[in-house]
């Protein structure tokens, strides 16, 4: 038998072996893959905006349209609105829209009228602008926003309300007078050209500068916008220059996902999260805050309502309960985690939500009574045992099942009574006086839902945690005359503490990441705070909701997608410490 | 008191009631949907209730009683306002059928509150009859044969078999109506019935409701094509996610080593299992509905552009996302199962000239495929539970047509299909309609559930069973 | 007893692992149909140069070696090697007995099927033979087809025994074989090597002095990776060259 020649088996196992890894590297690099592809394609939200001059000789600056018109719609309206409204001198700027007629003079006194049809004209208001000097001035062609730049060179936006006119934030430039003022209707962006002959374009609800160019030496020129506002002309007599206004998600920036931005026919500055907009003339709202708020919120309450119940019932299940229960109670948690939360949200919107708008101050009440019950159950438990001589280490389940009910049938009478005499006979009408607004679907309900899913999540890593820890510790502790109690909270809680955080962690993970739930019972509001009679609207139910919807290049979908790489990195990163923490707690054991 | 305190029996207690408060939770939660979910089907019975009106009139209302509950409830018409004529005693929750073929009476509600100290008399008439029309009406009624006598109609009949001429429907406050035979479904005695024959009828219901299309927005009839749909995609699913779950644990078992690199990937990999589902449903949507399915538009279906074949949402994409979603399941389920695996049968098998592949193939792989498909029927089981990204990937309330039928080419992947979940999402939100809806729900809550389940105990029971047998197997690795 | 040629000589051999010298230039001859014995303290090697014999060394990560085994005057560590016909060639058996979840037959067959052969009657023939040689014959013939995880320890030792043999071997590796079992079990495993060494060379790595004493011809003394002596069996227990070795053999060390 030759020992050195290569055989067919060993071919195959080099083949095979090139196969399976080769799928190993490929499901390694798939998952990579989503990380890198979500990442892309958010990434042109922050792309620069930029103003590019086309050459002479290129076609598309010869054969553009020019929204012209505009100008000469101008000139007529002035002519017009002079004719009809007897004016004796020139009105300085004279902006007009479909519908309205804006008459500004350069001291800031300006008259606002409405022009249905051709003649019938009616004064809607006038009044006096705060500016000194007025160097420019345009309005949008929806005619909701009005820019003016004053002499110092800055750009003070104001939206127009129910004939009202609020003044937003001003818009900070260089300094130089401004000329003239383009708004580019589509992207919610003005242009101003200012006497050093720059072109500078802002994004107007955030007073952000998007992008600027320089034309040399061209006194006195003018600017006009292209049809499709994508182009820009200058012009300085004779000379004439097309330039490129790439602008492509202005509405989208830091900025305006996380601070607060006055948006056009608003009263003042807010997180706003309105993505749909009813027709071209509304602008996205794209602000983060309210749905990240929305999801901390709904995990919070989620957290709150199943932590204490998930671990205390871990710890009872791992360290008093007989271990012939253990396995039967983790086979039902183990059922109950799988429970699809499609269920669960149909549960709590169409049976909880209406159950607990009945009934809230029962829940309420037995949130106090029953635990008090329960101690009291206690308190006599440990004395008669005592008497009686027995030992006082474990109550049989039974009797806590008894006090438990005792607790939630004296709540039921108690609170009964109590809303008759305390409450006029409804709590909600009592709440809603004090300026308490209770709506139907509210972080009570995901609270207790979003809890139940979250529950077996956290039970099962406590239970194993607690279950792990050594005998010899327990036995050691209970030698010294401890009872058991007392060798669980010294000792087994603080050695098996990682793995509780960790459990805590997954559950908060699992709460983050959840959607069905969230989805049919919060109402889905963009709300701020943490009310908890109030709904909210979270980033995963948005983006089930909105996603279809959205296309694909659009702000809006990208904006959609950082939401999503937001989730996924807050879940990661929560995942990782559960990993590293439960490496930890092995590693504490195999000491032990 | 401090004796108590300090022996902390108060929080022994306290974790005894928590245990306690989450296990009732869990028994109300499964109670509540098997009762509720079971009751749908469960042929109620018909009950005339002569009934004293506000005018000092009399007036009959034949239908199902849905409930009773003590006073205080909300008006019909006005969810949030109060009726304080309704305040004091038993209210009934009446299910009179579909009432608006009266058009003398104008539309009545379909269900009304009663309240019962106005029912003077209650009656169950034995020759009542529930019409199921082909329309997705139900009828209630007596029937009357065209010279106004009592049709001689066999009683325990539940099937249509009297040819030919229309019938008279009596409603219950004398109003007459003809039905055509044609147009009704099913029909059936239930006042008539004894218990065995209301069990059969009960199990028959549910079979029909198991295996008939729905229609009337899903308001009516089965849940046919969400249940097939669910099952094409999971088996999809299942045939993607099965080989790279499976040679992805074992590369990384077997092959990959144990270096810091490879120990990040496998900590990146179980983290992926936490990943929201939505965050893999809006990937699936940019990259496999947008991108890939664009491109194949593009390559093969350019002649049906501009309308999309494979760059819509689709069964295909949405098996792909869910495989993706459960890869990570999978493969730590496949790789807990080749670490329990001794090491010394790896060293027998290489002792005895065995190359690493044939080890893998016969001593690692027979040993370690029920954890291979513990990890599948988990997967399985979060697939089919799960909703949320394949609202975005290619599920609808309704498809017109199922993923596989007699059409070429058979399977169509680029279908949009239905889905037991999005089906209960979707029916569950007209429940706040109409009780009828809210019972439905609880049907199709109680299918999905039950389907969840059983998957679900099979894979624990598999793995406890696994367990057990490896201790007996339980050898170390020697001498190193 | 004679010398009969050497089959395996090692030569120099140096082992790393995970850059810990496990094994140190250790050069010794392993005669034909002989049994040796390795005998030494704990962690002094003896069993990772067994493992050397058949490069099962190579399946730990980060091993090293330097220096060449050779077998019948062979390199086992060229670089063309077929391992799979090296370890057909020189079989192994470990401490604990690690049959397979098959049944009996399949066990002792698995060898031979992996060498791709299929007739039922040459199959039948060696798991007979083979179950015969290492004396499990009487007692597991009428349930070949039994779960091999049914077997006693003692049994399963032989058993793995007979599938190493299976696939005739012209070395038997066996670390420690004994060593898990109870004193019986530990005396027929004896015998059987005794029967053994008629067909194959034996090489046993042993805690056991009184077992290396009774079965082996030979024997080699190791201490901390190096091999502080080797020879005759009977010359190593009754007049060891070295202090160290004395000491281990009556017991002051080890």
């Amino acid at each position: 038998m030759m020992l050195s020649s290569f055989t067919g088996r060993q071919w195959i196992d080099r083949i095979a072996r090139w196969c399976v890894s080769a799928v190993g590297y490929s499901v390694m690099l798939a998952l990579a893959m989503i990380f890198i592809f979500l990442l892309l394609q958010v990434a042109p939200l922050f792309s620069k905006a930029s103003i590019t001059p086309l050459a002479k000789e290129d076609t598309v600056a010869s054969s553009f349209r020019l929204l012209g018109s505009v100008v000469d719609d101008a000139e007529n309206s002035t002519r017009q609105a002079q004719h009809a409204l007897k004016l004796h001198r020139p009105v300085d700027f004279v902006l007009s829209t479909a519908d309205t007629l804006f008459l500004l003079e350069r001291d800031g006194r300006y008259r606002w009228l409405s022009h249905q049809g051709t003649d019938s004209r009616r004064l809607l208001s006038s009044g006096q602008l705060d500016i000194a000097e007025i160097t420019a001035a345009t309005m949008s062609p929806t005619g909701q926003t009005l820019l003016v730049a004053s002499v110092d060179g800055r750009i003070h936006p104001y939206t127009l309300l129910h004939q009202e006119l609020i003044a937003m934030q001003p818009i900070a430039t260089s300094g130089t007078q401004i000329q003239q003022l383009l708004v580019q209707a589509s992207t919610r962006s003005v242009v101003s050209l200012d006497d050093s002959d720059t072109i500078r374009l802002f994004h107007i609800a955030s007073g952000r500068e998007l992008a600027h160019y320089h034309w040399d030496k061209h006194p006195n020129s003018l600017m006009q916008l292209s049809e499709d506002e994508q182009y820009l002309q200058l012009t300085a007599g004779t000379m004439r220059q097309v330039v490129k206004l790439h602008n492509p998600h202005p509405e989208a920036s830091w900025r305006q996902l996380v601070r607060p931005v006055h948006y056009e026919g608003r009263r003042s500055a807010d997180y706003v999260w309105q993505s749909s907009t009813v027709s071209d003339n509304t602008e996205a709202k794209l602000s983060l805050v309210p749905l990240t708020i929305g999801t901390l919120k709904a995990a919070w309450y989620a957290m709150l309502f199943a932590t204490p119940l998930a671990i205390f019932a871990a710890a009872y299940t791992a360290f008093f309960a007989p271990v012939s229960w253990r396995y039967r109670i983790k086979a039902v948690m183990e059922v109950l985690e799988s429970l699809p939360t499609v269920i669960l949200g149909f549960l709590a919107a169409f049976l909880l939500a209406p159950w607990l708008e009945l009934h809230l101050l029962l829940f309420l009440g037995s949130l106090i009574i029953v635990p008090v019950t329960i101690m009291l159950g206690s308190c006599g438990w440990f004395y008669w045992r005592k008497k009686q001589q027995y030992g006082t280490d474990q109550p049989s389940w039974w009797l806590v099942l008894l006090s438990l009910l005792t607790g939630v049938v004296l709540t039921t009478m108690l609170v009964s009574n109590a809303e008759t005499y305390l409450f006029h006979g409804d709590f909600l009408s009592w709440l809603a006086n004090r300026g308490i607004d209770y709506q139907q679907r509210n972080s009570l309900i995901i609270g207790i839902a979003m809890g139940i899913a979250v529950i077996p999540t956290i039970f099962s890593l406590t239970d194993e945690a607690i279950y792990h820890v050594p005998t010899s510790l327990t036995q050691g502790v209970i030698a010294l005359g401890a009872s058991r109690w007392q060798a669980l909270s010294t000792l087994i809680l603080p050695v098996a503490a990682p793995g509780i955080l960790a459990a805590c962690l997954l559950g908060l993970g699992r709460a983050l990441g959840e959607t069905m739930i969230l989805l049919m019972a919060t109402g889905n509001t963009p709300l701020l705070g943490f009310d908890p009679f109030q709904g909210m609207r979270t980033l995963t139910a948005t983006l089930a909701i909105e996603a279809p919807e959205a296309s694909l290049e659009s702000a809006h979908f990208r904006v959609l997608v950082l939401a999503a790489l937001l989730l996924m990195i807050l879940t990661f990163v929560v995942n990782t410490l559960v990993t590293l923490l439960r490496q930890r707690l092995r590693h504490r054991y195999l000491q032990l | 008191m401090k004796q108590w305190w300090q022996h902390g029996s108060l929080w022994v207690w306290f974790s005894a009631s928590a245990l306690l408060c989450t296990l009732l939770l869990f028994i109300a939660l499964i109670s509540l949907i098997v009762g509720k979910g079971l009751q749908h089907h469960w042929p109620a019975d018909l009950i005339t209730f002569q009934v004293q009106t506000a005018e000092g009139g009399r007036a009959t209302v034949m239908g199902q009683l849905i409930k009773q509950e003590p006073g205080n409830h909300y008006t019909t018409d006005n969810q949030s306002e109060i009726d304080p004529s309704l305040n004091t005693a038993q209210q009934l929750l009446i299910d009179q059928g579909d009432t608006w073929f009266m058009p003398s009476q104008g539309a009545t509600a379909r269900y009304i509150w009663l309240d019962d100290g106005n029912v003077l008399q209650r009656s169950k008439p034995a020759d009542a009859i529930r019409l199921d029309m082909h329309d997705g009406r139900v009828l209630f009624g007596v029937l009357q044969s065209s010279d106004a006598e009592p049709a001689i109609v066999d009683t325990q009949q539940t099937a249509i078999d009297l040819p030919g001429e229309p019938w008279l429907l009596l409603h219950a406050n004398g109003q007459e109506i003809q039905v055509d035979t044609g147009d009704v479904k099913r029909y059936h005695f239930p006042n008539s019935l004894n218990g065995l024959q209301k069990s059969l009828l009960f199990l028959k219901q549910w079979w029909w409701f198991l295996t008939e299309d729905p229609h009337h927005q899903s308001t009516a009839g089965g849940v046919f094509p969400a249940i097939f749909g669910t099952m094409v995609m999971v088996l999809l699913m299942s045939v993607i996610v099965t080989p790279f779950g499976v040679l992805a644990a074992i590369y990384l078992h077997e092959y990959a080593g144990k270096s810091w690199l490879t120990q990040v990937v496998r900590v990146s990999v179980y983290n992926l299992a936490g990943i929201p589902s939505v965050v893999m449903g809006l990937f699936g949507l940019a990259f496999f509905v947008y991108v890939l399915g664009g491109q194949l538009d593009q390559l093969f279906y350019a002649d049906q552009l501009p309308a999309p074949t494979y760059g819509t949402p689709g069964l295909f994409w949405a098996s792909l996302t869910l495989a993706l979603l459960t890869l990570p399941v999978v493969i730590v389920a496949t790789e807990e199962g080749l670490a329990q695996l001794p090491m010394s049968q790896r060293l027998g098998s290489y002792a005895l000239g065995a190359t690493q592949t044939e080890t893998i193939w016969r001593i690692v792989a027979p040993q370690a495929a029920p954890a291979m498909m513990t990890g599948l029927i988990l997967a399985v089981a979060r697939a089919a539970g799960e909703v949320a990204p394949l609202m975005l990937v290619g599920v609808v309330k309704s498809a017109p047509q199922l993923p596989i039928d007699g059409e070429f080419p058979y399977v169509h992947l680029e279908r949009q299909f239905m889905h037991l979940g999005y089906h209960l999402y979707d029916v569950g939100f007209q429940s706040a309609n109409t009780e009828h809806a809210m019972s439905l729900s609880f049907a199709v809550a109680l299918v999905l559930l039950m389907l969840i389940v059983l998957l679900n105990l099979s894979a624990f029971m598999l793995r406890q069973h696994l367990r057990r047998k490896y201790k007996l197997v339980q050898t170390s690795m020697e001498g190193v | 007893m004679t010398t009969s040629g050497t089959k395996i000589k090692i030569n120099n051999l140096s082992l790393w692992l995970q850059n810990q010298a496990i094994i140190k230039a250790v050069t010794m001859a392993i005669p034909t149909q002989q049994v040796t014995a390795l005998i030494g303290p704990s962690g002094c090697g003896k069993s990772s140069l067994l493992r050397c014999m058949n490069r099962m060394n190579e399946l730990l990560t980060d091993s090293r070696i330097e220096g060449d085994i050779l077998l019948d005057d062979k390199t086992v560590y060229g670089k063309k090697i077929d391992v799979s016909r090296l370890r057909c060639r020189v079989g192994m058996v470990f401490q604990k007995p690690n049959p397979f979840p098959k049944s009996i037959y399949e066990n002792v067959a698995f060898g031979l099927r992996l060498q791709g052969e299929k007739n039922r009657r040459v199959l039948d023939d060696r798991v007979e033979t083979s179950l015969k040689q290492a004396a499990l014959w009487g007692e597991v013939k009428h349930r070949l087809h039994d779960s091999a995880l049914n077997l006693s320890s003692g049994q399963q030792q032989r058993l793995v025994i007979a599938r190493a043999i299976a696939l005739q071997p012209e070395v038997l590796l066996l670390d420690e074989p004994a060593s898990a079992l109870d004193p019986i079990s530990t005396l027929k495993i004896e015998e059987l090597i005794y029967e053994l060494k008629s067909n194959y060379t034996i090489v046993i790595v042993t805690h056991n002095m009184q077992q290396a004493a009774r079965v082996s011809d030979y024997t080699a003394f190791m201490n901390a990776g190096e091999l502080i002596e080797w020879g005759e069996t009977h010359t190593i227990f009754t007049q060891p060259l070295h202090q160290q070795t004395e000491d281990y053999i009556t017991g002051r060390f080890g």
